[in-house]
């Protein structure tokens, strides 16, 4: 599939890699089990595999609420070399706790705040893995 | 009543409405101005339609909205209300978002972003407008305050 | 399309192959060194010189292993080389802690989204959070790849390279990065052996050299301290008898509350007269005399063999038979040689104060008694006494105090003992305080002609007159006696 082709995909491949590694945030929004939206900014949607993405869990929050009553997501992600952008539908699969992606995303928490001074004030709670049911690009 | 510094941030920075589908599915898109009823709690976000398909396909008037602003300094809110209409972009609005854009590329040349892809996402063209109704405020700066509701 | 795509592919391929290329030419020549930094330099240099990595260090786990130490760096203004990284803060910190390569594309970014939190905070709580952390690197770093380099999953150090550009690091160059970390990590760590083994030869050498300096010494103190414990003994030996000084050193005597029924021939003397004497002359006076007295008849009791138990002033408690014993007879007969000795040695220094003005004549008078008596170390835990009691002590005492000035009195148990050799005459009975009967005792009036102790030599000197007598070496018996008669007509 070209990489610039405007169609729904479900795997993840080379061209969406550099959209995945936090150099530009991603929105997502997620809904209540009563339908009330909730649209937020986060710093990286982590690649896992052709066919996942996780989230870093570091607090409750809305976007982690809403999810324990309705597991659908949407998100865009944004290639910072190109500003190609991608709309991802999600489905949230299961909360890894240990394990590479968990080390990697403790790692970089660890990394950045203990440069500030802020050791022990953030933690690493969890690493939330989503199946990626479609992939659009939209520009 | 939006406070000032909440108008100040969705008038001035980077924001994306969402929606969620009769069978509860979320969706969203991104806006590219805003304009605010310094009186009414009614906000109008302007969008671009084809980059915006999938968030449409799933909104009506009456549909719940959330509505998420951020200044490059972190300080952001999120909107919640109701949809009150879904119309064509009338020329306060295009002005808004022209100015809002221009905006945009100084910030981003700013920042080291070439032109060329800083024009990918501001030189859409806005073609619909959304107005929702604001019931509710919430601070989503980044601390211990974020989700806080205002 | 399909040439893109085959451009591309070589185009790839020609990158994989020359990395191949220089990354092998780099590890061959860091292998060669053993020298810890120039191992490290050589990989910085080549990192710029083949990759374009401008900015890189290496750090090295310290010892303690709480920290890393910069040992070489690559493309900054100050070298920084011995700067230090606290293991877990920031990214090579965190490499170091997890052992897992790391790479950052916008720290930056990340950075003052942390530093809105962190404001957030100081706002709210307004409580003052810990303050930045001086890394060393970049100030103004974007992009990073941290590496730890592992011995066999042992941490020996970090190795990163960083730029002010973001996201300039690719999967490739983590590749890259990776490949030749690892070749530094084990370069260093043969260094790191070598210096090692290095420094333990330097550590034994030293080691060697201080043992035998202190053997040296250990010979010097042994012989400073043998010499003190002589000088001491010496000085301690003046407090005993030598024979049971002798007993004591030698391990025969034990040194504990110890007595034994043995058979010892006693002895007492004194002076007459020393009393008064110690009212009328000077302590300084007093104590030359007493010392030579005591002196000279010390001698004469050590020379005879026999155990000097005590002096109490002016008398004097021998006793022969122990330590030692020469036999029963035989100790009998070396006591009373030594009162004689003593009696004509006391005539001599007679004349000897008499010259220095003592015109009181000091008269000795002495006992001997032979019998069983009760010997060994008397007395405390703390304090012993090697001496001598019993009746046999007290009938001694006695006779001397019944004896007649300047002569020896023996009791009859004595007189068997040595009538062989010497001459007595059977002087007074007396009785003694636990003896039943009242003792013979007899008075010593010289050696029996027949006895070896006999001497027939005479050696006298008294002021103005020398004799010098002995009957063996005259050739003209009448001669002498003529001599002899003509002093006696002037002396009359």
């Amino acid at each position: 599939m070209p990489a610039n082709s405007f169609e729904k995909t479900n795997m993840i491949e080379n061209q969406h890699l550099p959209a995945l590694e936090g150099m530009f945030p991603s929105w997502i929004t997620t809904s209540s089990d009563s339908g009330e939206p909730n649209t937020t900014v986060i710093s990286q949607i982590w690649f896992v595999s052709a066919t996942e993405v996780a989230l870093s869990f570091q607090f409750f929050n809305k976007t982690k609420k809403n999810i324990s009553q309705n597991p659908y997501a949407f998100a865009t992600i944004v290639n910072p070399n190109s500003f190609d952008m991608y709309n991802l539908e999600l489905e949230y699969n299961r909360t890894e706790n240990e394990g590479d992606l968990f080390d990697e995303m403790d790692m970089k928490l660890e990394a950045i705040a203990s440069m500030s001074g802020m050791s022990g004030i953030f933690e690493l709670k969890g690493a939330d893995i989503y199946s990626v049911l479609s992939i659009t690009k939209i520009i | 009543m939006i406070p000032p510094h909440v108008y100040e941030v969705i008038t001035t920075g980077v924001a994306h409405i969402g929606c969620v589908s009769s069978n509860l599915k979320p969706f969203h898109a991104d806006t590219l101005g805003i304009i605010c009823d310094a009186e009414s709690d009614e906000v109008v976000c302007c969008l671009n339609k084809n980059s915006s398909e999938a968030f449409l396909n799933h909104l009506t008037v009456g549909s719940r909205t959330s509505l998420f602003a951020a200044v490059i300094s972190h300080e952001s809110y999120n909107l919640k209300g109701q949809v009150t209409a879904i119309r064509d972009v009338n020329e306060i609005e295009v002005a808004a978002c022209n100015k809002l854009s221009k905006g945009m590329f100084a910030l981003y040349s700013e920042m080291g972003i070439p032109e060329e892809l800083a024009a990918r996402y501001w030189k859409r063209i806005p073609d619909l407008a959304i107005s929702f109704l604001v019931d509710t405020v919430f601070s989503q700066t980044p601390g211990p305050d974020a989700g806080k509701q205002l | 399309m399909m040439n893109n795509g085959v451009d591309d592919l070589q185009s790839q391929l020609d990158r994989r192959n020359k990395e191949i290329e220089i990354i092998e030419k780099v590890a061959s020549q860091i292998n060669k060194n053993l020298d810890l930094e120039k191992i490290a330099t050589t990989m910085l240099v080549s990192m710029d010189r083949y990759f374009d990595f401008k900015h890189s260090m290496i750090l090295l786990l310290d010892q303690t292993e709480s920290f890393l130490k910069v040992i070489a760096t690559h493309g900054y203004k100050d070298e920084g080389i011995g700067a230090e990284v606290e293991i877990g803060v920031g990214i090579i910190g965190v490499v170091a802690k997890k052992k897992k390569l790391m790479r950052m594309a916008n720290i930056g970014s990340q950075r003052r989204y942390m530093q809105t939190i962190k404001k957030q905070i100081e706002l709210k709580d307004k409580a003052e959070t810990k303050k930045e952390i001086h890394l060393p690197g970049l100030a103004n770093a974007e992009s990073q790849v941290a590496i730890p380099m592992l011995m066999e999953d042992e941490l020996i150090g970090v190795f990163a390279v960083e730029s002010d550009k973001v996201n300039i690091f690719d999967k490739s160059d983590e590749m890259i990065i990776r490949i030749l970390a690892n070749q530094t990590a084990s370069a260093l760590q043969n260094a790191k052996l070598y210096k090692l083994e290095q420094k333990r030869l330097e550590e034994l050498d030293r080691a060697h050299a201080e043992l035998a300096e202190l053997n040296a010494n250990l010979e010097q103190k042994v012989l400073g301290r043998t010499q003190e414990l002589v000088e001491l003994s010496t000085k301690l030996a003046k407090y005993f008898s030598p024979q049971v000084y002798e007993s004591i050193f030698s391990g025969k005597l034990d040194v504990k509350i110890q007595t034994q029924r043995k058979s010892l021939t006693v002895f007492f003397c004194d002076l007459q007269g020393f009393t008064q004497l110690t009212e009328r002359l000077e302590p300084e006076t007093l104590t030359e005399l007493l010392t030579e007295y005591l002196t000279e008849m010390s001698k004469i009791a050590i020379k005879w063999g026999g155990t000097i138990d005590k002096f109490i002033g002016d008398a004097i408690l021998v006793f022969f038979g122990d330590p030692e014993t020469k036999g029963k007879k035989e100790d009998a007969v070396a006591c009373v040689c030594m009162a004689l000795e003593m009696l004509d040695r006391l005539e001599e220094l007679r004349e000897i104060w008499l010259q220095k003005g003592f015109t009181k004549s000091l008269k000795a008078r002495m006992g001997i008694h032979s019998g069983v008596c009760t010997v060994g170390n008397f007395g405390s835990e703390d304090r012993l006494d090697y001496t001598v009691i019993g009746n046999g002590v007290n009938l001694a005492a006695r006779l001397e105090t019944n004896a007649e000035p300047n002569k020896i009195l023996i009791s009859e148990d004595t007189y068997l003992l040595v009538k062989d050799d010497v001459k007595c005459l059977k002087s007074k009975e007396i009785s003694v305080k636990g003896l039943s009967y009242p003792v013979q005792s007899y008075e010593v009036s010289g050696f029996s002609s027949n006895s070896s102790l006999y001497s027939s030599k005479l050696i006298k000197s008294i002021p103005g007159l020398s004799l010098q007598f002995d009957p063996d070496e005259i050739e003209d018996n009448e001669r002498a006696m003529k001599l002899i008669s003509e002093v006696l007509s002037r002396l009359v």
